[in-house]
């Protein structure tokens, strides 16, 4: 299958690329200072709302959101040719860390287990999730590979792609981490319906997996099963769960109806979320932190700024003038929103119980890292947005 | 992009980007709006409810225990009371050992600092606790050796008990993780074995009771001691009910008992002194507990309700028959609640409410002296042959054989107020305990028949018919009527008058008072005919109607029965139908028996069919009429009022809630009540009485009431009783029938010598006994004497001595013997 062209030139223009490269102009107006407002909007939220119930790992987020700004600046200063060039070789390397993460030879004193989960290497006095690190990493592959693929038009094209996703995304499963996993999906149908491949294409796989999802119910590990059960019952209203598998569903519900429109303010809602012992209440379960503290207006607040940063990176996408920048504006824009959603939407009780953390706000350190320089990578190809020939 | 090698987003391919991120953003739209009216419905529409439900989170709440009320007699003496009581109990870890174990790992690790410890090896470790885990050992057997001392228990004995508890907990965990891996093997198939995980019961953190009914002051060594060394042992509340009048024991006099059982003194050890009338708790809530009054509801709207009297799962204390059931609401009281607030600290209190004291009417020393009338030891309740009396000089058949134990009951009123003073039925409840099984089932030990059993009455209903005939304008007082011994002309056999019988020369009373009888000859003697023929010319309509009067066939609520409404029907699992189908009564009492009256249909059917034996027999107390002791003395009480009604009770407490009770004035013609109460004494008095003499095979008798100084009168029945089927092999089938039998009934009034009014209303029953002359007479002669000992009469003092009060020697209560009516 004709995926990977050469990019090959014809001489005359050869020298013309070489021109550019070596003068290359910076816009300073464009649409990724919206994603980049939306990002420290939902950052500053998270902080206050970390004060909420933990006032020192608010500072610690305070600082990793300014070790988060400075990486961005780092990588908003290059060029996104640059990323394009060495995206899957950084992408390799991030497999490797994955790897390095799941082998069980590997000593505590590297691959620190917490919870019985491992998924931080240890470096120094911090812990970095290499797992954070390789949505980024797969974008820009993608990105690079989608650019020039012609091959996605057909179903073979759709099919490789989600092949080459799968490895990634099944090293993060086997963590486990597989709600993490299951974000490769909806990016990577995003990113194909923004690279050209054909609807029906997307609607056959989609269809697909929608029927062989609860086909997969047998096969999943039992902490998982608990979820989705519990979820089932909360949904029917039957409550003999709430406190065992449900508990951590059935408290949050609570609590987050408990904000009222306009929250209960800082106190009482530390009152209420400490005594109402919701467990993670500074990474998985924010969001209900903040619809309790500031209710309804709250919450819909977080999803206006979400959108907003999805919006802007679609705009980028719009207006990038390569293909690699459109994807990778596109595909970081999906990303972001598909976790924001897909956390918001556990934590109010339409979907199962899961891992996954609300980007920009939740506590964690390599989250916010990679987050705002995945939000730098959007800067940066939106101020070096190309005219004519660009490769 | 697609197919483009430039990389050039060509305007095609742009203009296709943007209408599929159009359709992206209309998802991610669709998506937000779809979580924004989920939150919109958790907050607006669920919020409050919500926050009150995160907000009662914030409060702790401790619930303060209740006092049970006290059950006391009229003269203040306890009958049931809860003591304060304590018991010892060790934490299970502390007695499988792993609280040394937990301990020692803590200690050894937070003495090592936790950097070091983590750069320990295991062998490293393993020292540390070691050496830490001997010295614990060593201070937890010292401390259960202190607090095996501190209850009075030998080490071995806690070292035993210890093992007894190890070994029920796990058994129990066992059976747990067996049905917990039953349940998971339904939701898991196969791979239920490998994901189980054998978590720990709650009694195996729990503290478990090894020494019980500790002294206060043994517990609050104990408590000192656990404060100083805390998980390993603590001291429980184990509050229980004590009956002082469980078992009691008194010296009988027997002086005044007829000649063949007379002696010297006798100690007789009573049982269940008033336990038919006071009742048990039982330490279990039951089902239908919880569903009567449960202590938390929820109802549909969400709100909660809590009832700080109801009940809860687990060991408390729920009254289980006699008056502590039926008034368990009362006695219970509400417990109080200490609610703590976690985030401010603050608290509010509400007190606990002291459940309601009983007072009864009874009197416990006369209840106790009249129990032990009954004992073996005294024979008065043993089959005697003067029961059966003699024919043609032979000693008539004893059914039963000779001395076979008879049940019997006892009910004594006070005329003017109605307050039930006394009321024994044989055997207690606590005789029957020590009963065989067999015997139990013969006995029925748990009925008291004082007033859940129907008797039929026989003569006793003649002076009732008489009045009430008076009353019905039937007759006229002065009423004169023959006794030929027969009543139906052509019948010699049928209708008789009990005198006309071969062994007695047919004879009649007309021809032994020489003309037509009088209302007092009449009641002296018990003639028949007199009252089959006021009983005819009443008709059984009229009669049915004054005996219903007189508190037959309806219940008098003296206060021990329960009235069960429906949803204490649907509570313990009943339907709302009766058994025919009909809706059930709204109200369903249970424990007093209304007795037996003809029902309308009957009446019909009987004048339908032009039957006259039935009204006639009616009138001697036989056919479809039936009543209980307590409405024995009941009516008599009634009687002896001149017919103010003033139904008897057992309760001095008012008690709310319950069915208005019936009052009036029957207002009987005053001289039909004088001359019935002459007829009665004549009864007593007279040498023709039937409650005058008892006769002895060597023909000597002597009178049947001996108490100096008091005026009795009486009233004898000897009642046809049904027959009695015996399994004498225990196989469950019957093996013979025993007929021909009679219930033994004695009506006395009674009251100071030279009043011509009685004071007190006293009827004994003993069951298939004989004649009630000869068996229940003596008993009610003792019970006289018995009134006199407690100085309701006076008696004649020159001539009769007090005789010594009983004891109790069940366990005493919070105020000491003194307070239970014993010696002080």
């Amino acid at each position: 299958m004709s995926v990977l062209v050469s990019n090959a030139l014809p001489r005359s223009l050869r020298r013309e690329r070489a021109e550019r490269v070596r003068a290359p102009p910076r816009e300073w107006v464009h649409w990724a200072w919206l994603p980049i407002a939306a990002a420290l909007g939902l950052s500053l939220v998270g902080v206050a709302a970390i004060a909420t119930t933990e006032p020192a790992l608010a500072k610690r987020q305070f600082g990793y959101l300014v070790v988060g700004m400075l990486a961005a600046s780092a990588i908003g200063a290059m060029h996104w040719k640059g990323m394009r060039r060495w995206a899957w070789v950084a992408l390799a390397i991030n497999v490797a860390l994955l790897v390095v993460v799941l082998v069980p030879w590997v000593p505590d004193s590297i691959v620190r287990p917490r919870n019985g989960a491992r998924r931080w290497i240890n470096v120094g006095s911090l812990d970095f999730q290499p797992s954070e690190l390789v949505k980024l990493t797969w974008v820009l592959a993608m990105a690079a590979w989608l650019q020039a693929a012609s091959g996605i038009r057909r179903m073979s094209g759709v099919l490789a792609t989600m092949a080459v996703t799968a490895i990634p995304a099944g090293l993060i499963a086997l963590q486990p981490d597989l709600d993490s996993a299951l974000l490769f999906g909806p990016t990577l149908a995003v990113m194909l319906l923004a690279a050209g491949a054909r609807v029906k294409h997307l609607a056959i796989v989609a269809g697909v997996a929608l029927v062989l999802a609860p086909c997969s119910y047998p096969f999943l590990k039992p902490h998982q099963r608990d979820r989705i059960d519990a979820m089932v019952a909360q949904v029917l209203g039957d409550t003999r769960h709430h406190d065992g598998i449900g508990f951590q569903a059935n408290r949050a519900i609570t609590l987050a109806a408990a904000g009222g429109v306009v929250g209960l303010g800082r106190e009482e809602a530390g009152t209420l979320i400490r005594f109402n012992r919701l467990p993670e209440e500074h990474n998985d379960m924010i969001f209900v932190v903040i619809a309790c503290r500031w209710g309804l207006l709250g919450g819909v607040a977080v999803w206006l700024l979400g959108a907003a940063y999805a919006f802007g990176a679609f705009m980028v996408g719009l207006r990038a003038g390569s293909g690699f920048g459109r994807l990778a504006a596109v595909g970081i824009g999906a990303m972001v929103f598909v976790q924001l959603s897909v956390n918001t939407a556990m934590t109010i009780g339409l979907l199962p119980v899961s891992g996954m953390t609300l980007p920009f706000v939740s506590y964690g350190g390599s989250s916010l890292v990679c987050l705002w320089m995945t939000t730098a990578v959007l800067f940066a190809v939106a101020s070096r947005r190309s005219r004519g020939f660009d490769l | 992009m697609a197919g483009d090698p430039s990389g050039f987003p060509s305007p095609r391919s742009t203009a296709v980007f943007e209408r599929r991120m159009m359709l992206v953003g209309v998802a991610c739209a669709v998506a937000v709006g779809a979580m924004a009216a989920r939150l919109f419905s958790l907050t607006v529409v669920q919020g409050p409810a919500e926050r009150a439900v995160a907000e009662a989170r914030l409060d702790r709440s401790t619930l303060l225990p209740t006092v049970r009320g006290r059950i006391v007699d009229r003269k203040g003496r306890v009958l049931a009371e809860s003591v304060p009581s304590w018991d010892l109990a060790i934490f299970y870890p502390a007695i499988d050992g792993s609280w040394a174990d937990s301990r020692a790992v803590s200690e050894a690790r937070s003495a090592a600092g936790r950097a070091k410890w983590s750069r320990m090896s295991p062998l490293e470790r393993a020292a540390a606790i070691d050496l830490r885990r001997r010295d614990l050992r060593a201070r937890l057997d010292g401390v259960l050796a202190e607090a095996a001392a501190l209850a009075g228990l030998r080490p071995e004995e806690l070292v035993e008990r210890m093992g007894e508890v190890r070994t029920q907990v796990q058994k129990k965990a066992n059976a747990v993780w067996e049905s917990r891996l039953e349940s998971d093997r339904a939701i898991y198939g196969d791979d239920a074995e490998e994901r189980f995980q054998a978590r720990p019961i709650a009694e195996q953190s729990e503290a478990h009771a090894v020494a019980t009914r500790l002294p206060s002051a043994a517990a609050f060594a104990l408590r000192k001691l656990s404060d100083a060394n805390p998980g390993i042992l603590e001291v429980q509340d184990s509050t229980r009910r004590v009956y002082p009048w469980a078992t009691a024991r008194i010296d009988l006099d027997r002086g005044w008992l007829p000649t063949p059982l007379r002696g010297g003194r006798v100690t007789v050890e009573l049982e269940g002194v008033a336990d038919h009338v006071v009742g048990a708790v039982r330490d279990e809530v039951w089902r239908q507990d919880l569903e009567r009054r449960p202590f938390r509801t929820v109802h549909a709207d969400g709100t909660v309700h809590t009832d700080l009297g109801g009940y809860r799962p687990g060991r408390d204390m729920v009254g289980a028959r006699g008056l502590e059931r039926t008034y368990e609401d009362e006695l219970r009281g509400d417990r109080g609640r200490l609610v703590r607030r976690l985030d401010t600290g603050e608290e509010s209190r509400t007190d606990p409410r002291r459940g309601t004291d009983l007072e009864l009417t009874l009197d416990v020393q006369l209840q106790a002296r009249v129990q032990a009338l009954f004992d073996p030891k005294v024979g008065l309740a043993l089959a005697q042959q003067w029961h059966y009396g003699y024919a043609d000089g032979k000693p008539k058949p004893m059914p039963f054989g000779y001395h076979a134990p008879l049940n019997g009951a006892v009910t004594v009123i006070d005329i003017d107020s109605g307050e039930v003073l006394a009321m024994v039925s044989w055997p207690t409840v606590s005789a029957g305990a020590s009963m065989e099984a067999a015997e139990r089932a013969a006995r029925l030990p748990a009925v008291n028949r004082a007033l859940e059993a129907p008797y039929a009455p026989g003569s006793l209903v003649k002076p009732l018919v008489y009045v009430s005939a008076v009353g019905a304008g039937v007759a006229r007082p002065d009423v004169q009527i023959d006794c030929n011994g027969h009543y139906f002309a052509a019948s010699e056999a049928f209708g008789r008058c009990w005198i006309y019988r071969s062994q007695f020369q047919f004879l009649t009373h007309s021809k032994q008072v020489g003309g037509p009888l009088g209302v007092e000859q009449a009641v002296s003697r018990s003639c028949n005919i007199f009252f089959y023929t006021l009983a005819e010319q009443m008709g059984l309509p009229t009669l049915t109607e004054w005996y219903r009067r007189f508190g037959l066939g309806e219940r008098i609520d003296v206060g021990l029965a329960r009235i069960e409404t429906a949803d204490d029907r649907l509570a313990a699992g009943e339907g709302d139908r009766a058994e025919d189908g009909a809706p059930a009564a709204a109200l369903r009492w249970v424990g007093e028996h209304p007795g037996i009256l003809p029902s309308a249909r009957q009446l019909e059917a009987i004048a339908a069919r032009g039957d006259r034996i039935q009204p006639v027999i009616a009138g001697i107390g036989q056919g479809p009429v039936a009543w209980t002791p307590l409405q024995a003395a009941n009516a008599y009480a009634t009687l002896a009022r001149g017919g103010v009604i003033r139904d008897a009770s057992i309760l001095r407490t008012p008690i709310t809630g319950r069915p208005a009770r019936r009052s009036g004035d029957l207002r009987l013609d005053p001289v039909s009540c004088d001359r019935v109460l002459e007829g009665l004494r004549q009864a007593v008095q007279a040498r023709h009485g039937t409650g005058s003499r008892i006769t002895y095979a060597d023909g000597t008798g002597e009178p049947i009431i001996n108490v100096p100084g008091v005026s009795v009168w009486a009233k004898t029945g000897t009642a046809q009783a049904p027959p009695v089927r015996i399994d004498d092999d225990g196989d469950g089938a019957v093996d013979r029938t025993v007929t021909g039998l009679e219930h033994a009934w004695f009506v006395g009034l009674a009251g100071d010598a030279g009043e011509d009014r009685p004071r007190y209303a006293i009827a004994v029953l003993v069951e298939n006994g004989g004649s009630g002359g000869k068996c229940a007479g003596p008993i009610a002669n003792q019970v006289i004497h018995a009134l006199a000992d407690e100085g309701y009469l006076s008696g004649d003092q020159r001539l009769r001595a007090g005789r010594p009060p009983a004891q109790p020697t069940g366990e005493p209560g919070m105020d000491g013997p003194e307070a239970t009516g014993g010696a002080g």
